[in-house]
């Protein structure tokens, strides 16, 4: 290929041309030895020639971000160059998904899907937003209530800021979906490659039948999680992750070292800064009916401060503020506690037609409670939230203490509803809360358990 | 007396105002555009799970650019790049005069800067996606280009030198209007 002439002409340029020249050059490191040395000490010492340094490396990201932005996949195709360009930040490029890569082209091709052109993908787009969200976006803006329908683009870092908020996002070809208290980021794709980190929390990766979504990698603190066509969620915290996989197969790289593991389906493994094991895959342990909140033991909570015992109280789980904010209504604020049980253990926790919850806790003064729980469907996606309102008289009180037991059909599924009833499906967070800051709402236990059967009379 | 703590939000919004001095700061010790994006985020995310107070603007910026500094001279560790070519001192006087300078016209800047990159000729904004965009060397444009080395520093240099001055020239008409 060939290049007319620039388009200023040197006779005509001011001296600045020559340094910036000089600085683009050194940056590179291709001066000769002195001519480096004399760039650097003119760094140091003239106060001008970093100013011209800074204003060229504002320039230089702002020309990058500008070609990023202004590249559409459909004008990707037609005005960019042929040849191959090196992306520079795929980390576990390897010849098996160059081959899916190029395979899924040419699938992709073959069926005429139009929207998806080799020189990039079609864009992310929110498909729903409950509670509070948020998007740092990559232009620089902040938006609170993410709308349906909003476009993201690499950068973009998307927050779900409570226990009951989700996110979906449609990729084509299949939906991400981010559970509560969650963090990730928009990484910018590699050619048929949509890549997404996500910084802690919880995300599902649900491809649709007809399998159009394509590579997907999902970088956490401690793992890479490489797949394609693969139904997952993934489960992180900044020292370990936990992937399951429920479709499909998973290859997953430990960040620390780079070992590797392929995950396949009903399998699961964790991986943690830890390297004096290898990671391995495992069968998913079966769930479990039983299960009670320990809070002397928990060792994390999602939302809340776990207050050690004292003379008159067991260690308990103080409700802190929580601005909650859902579409264009004013935010309330709350105050809630919340608990994740999968981090209480290695079972899933899973709620049956009989299952009763029981919730414990204490008040400064009597008032009603709205208590709920995050599930997702065993070996699948997310599920949605349910949750109801207990009125003062509705708790059973002694003195300060309370106690309320609910049996799954008093459970309501809130809107968008995605299942009609909690059980048979997994829980997620668990959690209460209440808008009356007088209340100092704290929970000393939550059991999940059979309903005893009736004794006849 | 005792200031209030800005809030998450007023945080936040401070260093998304900042976003392309910081990542600026951040290119130029890993010289990657892409690791600088991500360099900036993890500022960003730093910022709300770290649970520094901040007393005033100033301290977030100040703030900021350190951990970016850090980051940065992190992802060239991890990475085992070469050793970075500005000194640790010059960095650090780089990012403290970014700190100190104040903002310009930040919002309007990116603007100008797309209107007069779309006035350039097609071949010049192929050298910008090349060698901006995609990252690659200088010798790899030449060799995608067919023309020498030198070649490709001058046009690039003229292309800066060219923006530069349309950018500013817009700007101060802007300021004086």
């Amino acid at each position: 290929m060939t290049s007319s002439p620039p388009p200023i002409p040197s006779s005509v340029l001011p001296p600045d041309a020559t340094r910036i020249e000089q600085l683009l050059r050194y940056l590179d490191g291709s001066l000769p030895p002195e001519e480096q040395a004399a760039v650097s000490a003119s760094l140091a010492a003239d106060e001008a020639t970093r100013q011209l340094l800074r204003d060229l490396a504002e320039q230089i990201v702002g020309l990058s971000d500008l070609e990023q932005r202004l590249e559409t996949p459909a004008a990707a195709g037609a005005a960019r160059p042929s040849w191959p360009v090196r992306s520079g930040r795929r980390w576990l490029l390897h010849w098996r998904s160059v081959a899916v890569t190029l395979l899924a082209s040419i699938v992709v091709a073959a069926s005429g899907y139009s929207a998806w052109t080799f020189g990039g993908l079609p864009p992310v787009r929110v498909a729903r937003s409950v509670g509070a969200t948020r998007l740092f976006s990559s232009a620089g803006t902040t938006l609170d209530g993410i709308p349906e329908g909003q476009r993201l683009t690499p950068g973009d870092t998307l927050e779900s800021r409570a226990t009951d908020a989700w996110i979906t996002t449609d990729l084509i070809g299949g939906q991400l979906t981010i559970a509560g208290n969650s963090v990730i980021r928009v990484l910018r794709p590699s050619d048929h490659e949509r890549r997404f980190e996500l910084v802690e929390g919880s995300l599902w990766i649900d491809p649709s039948p007809n399998d159009r979504l394509g590579d997907v990698v999902v970088q956490t603190p401690t793992a890479i999680i490489e797949a394609r066509g693969c139904l997952f969620d993934v489960r992180t915290s900044a020292t370990d992750t936990l992937i399951r996989v429920h479709r499909g197969e998973a290859d997953v790289a430990r960040r620390v070292d780079g070992t590797t593991v392929a995950v396949a389906a009903g399998e699961q493994a964790t991986l943690s800064l830890d390297v004096s094991d290898a990671p391995a895959a495992a069968p998913q342990p079966h769930g479990i009916h039983r299960w009670s909140l320990d809070l002397s033991t928990a060792k994390r909570v999602s939302h809340g401060i776990v207050l050690p015992p004292s003379h008159d109280a067991p260690t308990r789980l103080a409700a802190i503020p929580l601005l909650w904010r859902e579409g264009v209504d004013a935010p309330l604020l709350l105050y809630a506690a919340s608990v994740a049980a999968w981090r209480t253990t290695e079972h899933p926790v899973v709620l049956a037609s009989d299952s009763v919850i029981t919730f414990r806790g204490r008040m400064a003064m009597r008032s009603g409670v709205r208590v709920g729980l995050t599930t997702q469907r065993m070996q699948g996606v997310f599920a949605g939230k349910f949750e109801v309102t207990i009125a003062a008289e509705g708790m059973q009180w002694d003195g300060e203490e309370w106690t309320v037991s609910l049996e799954m059909p008093s459970l309501e599924a809130m809107n968008p509803q995605v299942a009609a009833s909690p059980a048979g499906l997994e829980v997620g967070d668990i959690y209460a809360f209440t808008l009356d800051p007088t209340a100092k709402l704290q929970l000393t236990g939550i059991a999940i358990e059979p309903q005893a059967p009736q004794t006849p009379q | 007396m005792s200031q209030t703590p800005l809030d998450n939000t007023a945080v936040i919004t401070t260093i998304m105002q900042w976003r392309q001095k910081l990542t600026a700061a951040a290119w130029l010790v890993t010289r990657d555009p892409h690791a600088a994006d991500d360099i900036f985020q993890t500022v960003v995310l730093k910022a709300i799970s770290s649970g520094s107070e901040f007393q005033a603007e100033a301290a977030v910026v100040s703030w900021s650019f350190v951990t970016c500094r850090n980051a940065s001279i992190d992802w060239l560790r991890r990475r085992k790049r070469e050793a970075a070519i500005l000194e640790a001192d010059t960095v650090a006087q780089l990012h403290e005069e970014w700190a100190t300078a104040g903002l310009q016209q930040e919002d309007r800047r990116a603007d100008a800067l797309e209107e007069c990159l779309s006035d350039v000729p097609e071949q010049a904004r192929v050298l910008v996606r090349l060698r901006y965009a995609d990252g690659l060397a200088c010798g790899e444009v030449a060799d995608r280009l067919g023309i020498t080395l030198d070649a490709v520093y001058k046009r690039l240099s003229r292309l800066h030198l060219t923006l530069r001055q349309c950018v500013e020239g817009k700007l101060a008409v802007e300021g004086s209007s």
